[in-house]
């Protein structure tokens, strides 16, 4: 009985953890939306089994036998580390700190990053054209992107980069993309801090491409932080 | 150390809904698969490693999930269709082949990676098979014990239970293989992997860095196609061949389930195929 309310036990508190950062938002700073329904169900599903274990080990109010071993008691120690890791910490979305600007430097993108309509295009599908098309091909398109603020210390007053996390599964796939801004204010921005930035696609003094910005608005951070290629 | 937590959590969130997915399938369908499996076509080897090289195409697992139906299988003796099972289904599926075609759009990378997958597979299948001794360790030798708990007949009542026991005694294993994975994400520069350089070195580098990864093969052709744009073909392939089959998070799993030298020689020919063939193919594009 003793093993079996176990693991009817850790199941119950492994599903209970999920659902709870389902609940609060967080599991979304670590996987994918398409996981969010997967994860909600599989909460109730470890709810379900561990409910019912439960029940079926104190209705069978026998003891199995079992008695404490080494390995069991490893086996609990591993089982319980990510409950109490996953209830202790709260996961955050991907940060100024995880970028790697000369990773990407020299990144590639999926065929998903292309299109057509500026407008419309995300940080990630601007980053593949800034990366691939000719500056000039692009000069005077209009950009309108949300992202979080990039700069480190020594970068000039009116210069920022707007960056965004592309995830495919969870955050151990993320890759990060930003622009360049030039924006008169951007000193005055801090990191992490999520904005919307409006303007135009220009050529820099490198003959680089620069979104020269026309508005820089703080926004709330999004419910989803991340893009899905 | 909230980096390694982030990460850690993630892989954990990423594998636990496929990993119990995958024992639910083991636990409540394995004796229907057992069935078919023993009927007079199946019996043949060569049919039954044809048969389990395909058959994610039905039953679409990745490596979290297809482990426990295959360890079932190959307990049952039905060794030849578990191992090639084990090693195709990651790959050989609708959502891989889909995710890998719209990370490249390119039918000749698509068709390379199914085809060296089909390889190892069989490889794999033929080979192990062939090993004397058992490949499959039993789970829970305990609760098999006559009188003890676990022993009670099989149903649909005692299912909940035997998830559960099957369910946390991989789950501990994948803690500890997605704690590596994440340590090795914080703590382990990607970019010295990246910047390989040689047709030999760089294959070997990427497949080394698909095994430190540990991504799910479902997402690993997003990784890739953003990886850099100095990755050919061949490292490439060696990657998204290599990665699905043989990686951090799933050694721990693989020695709790099969014998050291099946995983041995599974890890041996699978590194093997992914080489040779990421190779030829990059060779030849030249």
């Amino acid at each position: 009985m003793v093993r079996r309310l176990a693991f009817g036990g850790a199941a119950a508190a492994l599903g209970l953890l999920i659902a709870w950062r389902l609940a609060d938002g967080s599991a979304r700073n670590i996987v994918q939306g398409w996981y969010v329904p997967v994860l909600w169900v599989t909460a109730a599903g470890l709810l379900l089994l561990g409910a019912w274990t439960l029940a079926d080990a104190l209705r069978r109010g026998r003891r199995d036998g079992a008695r404490p071993t080494l390995a069991g008691g490893l086996a609990a120690a591993f089982i319980g580390l990510p409950l109490l890791l996953g209830a202790a910490y709260t996961p955050r979305p991907l940060a100024s700190t995880n970028l790697d600007l000369a990773a990407t430097a020299a990144r590639q993108f999926g065929a998903s990053a292309s299109a057509a309509d500026p407008a419309r295009r995300n940080i990630y599908q601007w980053a593949y054209e800034f990366e691939t098309a000719d500056p000039a091909a692009i000069a005077g398109q209009p950009v309108d992107v949300i992202g979080f603020v990039f700069r480190k210390p020594d970068d000039p007053p009116d210069r920022l980069r707007v960056a965004r996390f592309v995830v495919a599964c969870c955050i151990a796939d993320a890759q990060g993309f930003t622009l360049p801004v030039a924006w008169k204010d951007a000193g005055a921005l801090t990191n992490d801090q999520w904005v919307r930035v409006e303007g135009r696609v220009g050529i820099g003094p490198d003959g680089e491409p620069v979104v020269l910005a026309a508005a820089v608005t703080p926004i709330e951070a999004p419910q989803n932080p991340y893009i899905y290629p | 150390m909230s980096d390694f937590a982030n990460i850690f959590l993630a892989l954990l969130f990423e594998a636990t809904p496929f990993l119990l997915a995958g024992v639910v399938i083991s636990v409540v369908a394995g004796p229907l698969v057992e069935r078919v499996l023993a009927t007079a076509a199946l019996r043949n080897p060569a049919a039954a490693v044809a048969a389990g090289a395909s058959a994610g195409l039905v039953l679409p697992m990745c490596d979290c999930g297809n482990r426990p139906l295959a360890h079932r299988l190959a307990l049952a003796g039905r060794r030849e269709f578990a191992l090639a099972f084990l090693v195709a289904a990651p790959v050989i599926n609708p959502i891989v082949i889909v995710t890998t075609w719209l990370a490249f759009r390119s039918a000749e990378l698509v068709i390379l990676r199914l085809l060296l997958t089909v390889l190892a597979a069989v490889a794999v299948a033929i080979v192990v098979s062939r090993l004397r001794r058992d490949i499959a360790l039993p789970l829970d030798a305990a609760s098999d014990a006559p009188g003890a708990e676990g022993h009670a007949p099989a149903g649909p009542s005692t299912w909940a239970p035997r998830i559960l026991e099957e369910f946390f005694e991989l789950f501990q294993f994948l803690v500890v293989g997605a704690a590596l994975a994440a340590a090795i994400q914080v703590f382990a520069d990607q970019e010295e992997f990246l910047s390989a350089r040689g047709v030999f070195l760089s294959i070997a580098a990427m497949m080394f860095l698909a095994f430190l990864l540990s991504i799910c093969s479902s997402v690993d052709a997003f990784v890739v196609a953003g990886l850099g744009g100095a990755i050919g073909l061949g490292p490439a392939l060696g990657f998204l061949v290599f990665g699905p089959l043989v990686n951090l998070k799933s050694i721990p799993m693989y020695l709790r389930l099969f014998s050291g030298p099946a995983v041995v020689l599974l890890v041996v020919i699978c590194a093997q195929v992914a080489f040779a063939g990421a190779a030829i193919a990059e060779l030849r594009a030249w």
